[in-house]
């Protein structure tokens, strides 16, 4: 019996998900992941730079919400042990569980851009722009970025929920939990960078 | 079957340990963040960051079963990051007008 899953025959030719197997799309998403790492990398170093040049950032950096970013954290931080149990679950090929344990995540997800929503309606109310200052600019630009991730994977986590039947594409749920403990290890370093170094002021 | 029940529970509870040590990292990094001595802080602060991505990537992600050829490619990436970040450092460490600050 060949190690490879064989190709289903489609009528227009084209290879179907299970033609692939589950290490291609791990390995599809590390390399989607190594790319991320650079853009992430990269707003990072420069925010890193900035604000080690320029001390009285510290007037604005002081206005963030720390208990928002902190709840914030709590959320992303569970809703990567309930992906983990999706993909545990995926693997013992349970798919009520794997169901189930995505839903949560996917609305632990929608929690995390509802306290974001609040964050940034409070931040705005206060005249906090991402034109006020260049703080704000990263700190929208950064947190936005995120958002966005944090939004993809809950659109790919909706498709999933809806696709996922008895032995069909239940493969893809691993390469999604890698995304989306990619976007929970983004806001580990966001969080201490917006947050918490800058409540001393 | 039982063996692979059983082998699915202790996964289960590996994982629910780990979210517990990442709560309690960050209830660490959230007092952390009071010290007055602010190099210290950030210092610390981002130390307990490492540690809690580092859990992450190890137990939730599992690179350790991934095949030497990612984690080297990871890494490289990695690596050119910090490349860049050092490459133009200088201009804020030896640059009068730009002291370096706390955070």
């Amino acid at each position: 019996m060949s190690a490879h899953p064989v190709p289903i025959a489609h009528p227009m030719h084209e290879l179907k998900y299970e033609s692939i197997s589950p290490s291609m799309g791990r390995v599809g998403m590390w390399a989607f992941l190594a790319s991320e790492i650079v853009t992430f990398g990269g707003v990072v170093c420069s925010y890193l730079l900035l604000r080690l040049c320029h001390p009285e950032w510290i007037q604005h950096s002081s206005k963030t919400l720390l208990p928002i970013g902190a709840i914030n954290t709590v959320v992303l931080l569970t809703s990567s042990l309930t992906m983990v149990l999706a993909h545990h679950s995926a693997e013992l090929k349970n798919v009520a569980a794997t169901k189930k344990w995505l839903a949560c995540t996917l609305l632990l997800g929608l929690l995390f851009l509802c306290f974001k929503g609040y964050e940034y309606t409070h931040e705005i109310e206060n005249g906090y722009l991402p034109n006020t200052a260049v703080f704000w600019a990263f700190y929208f630009a950064m947190t936005g970025l995120h958002g966005l991730h944090v939004l993809a994977g809950l659109v790919t986590m909706a498709y999933l929920l809806i696709a996922i039947k008895e032995d069909y594409r239940l493969t893809a749920v691993a390469p999604v939990g890698l995304y989306w403990h990619f976007v929970d290890l983004v806001w580990i370093f966001l969080f201490p960078l917006l947050y918490v170094t800058t409540q001393g002021a | 079957m039982e063996a692979t029940a059983k082998h699915a529970e202790h996964g289960i509870g590996r994982y629910v340990v780990v979210w517990a040590i990442l709560l309690t990292l960050l209830v660490v990094s959230l007092f952390l963040g009071h010290l007055s001595n602010v190099y210290l802080m950030n210092a610390l602060v981002f130390g307990v960051a490492l540690i809690k991505a580092s859990l992450v990537v190890t137990y939730f992600m599992g690179i350790r079963m991934e095949p030497k050829v990612i984690v080297v490619t990871l890494i490289i990436t990695v690596l050119f990051m910090v490349g860049l970040l050092a490459g133009v450092s200088p201009d804020v460490t030896f640059n009068p007008s730009a002291a370096p600050t706390p955070l």
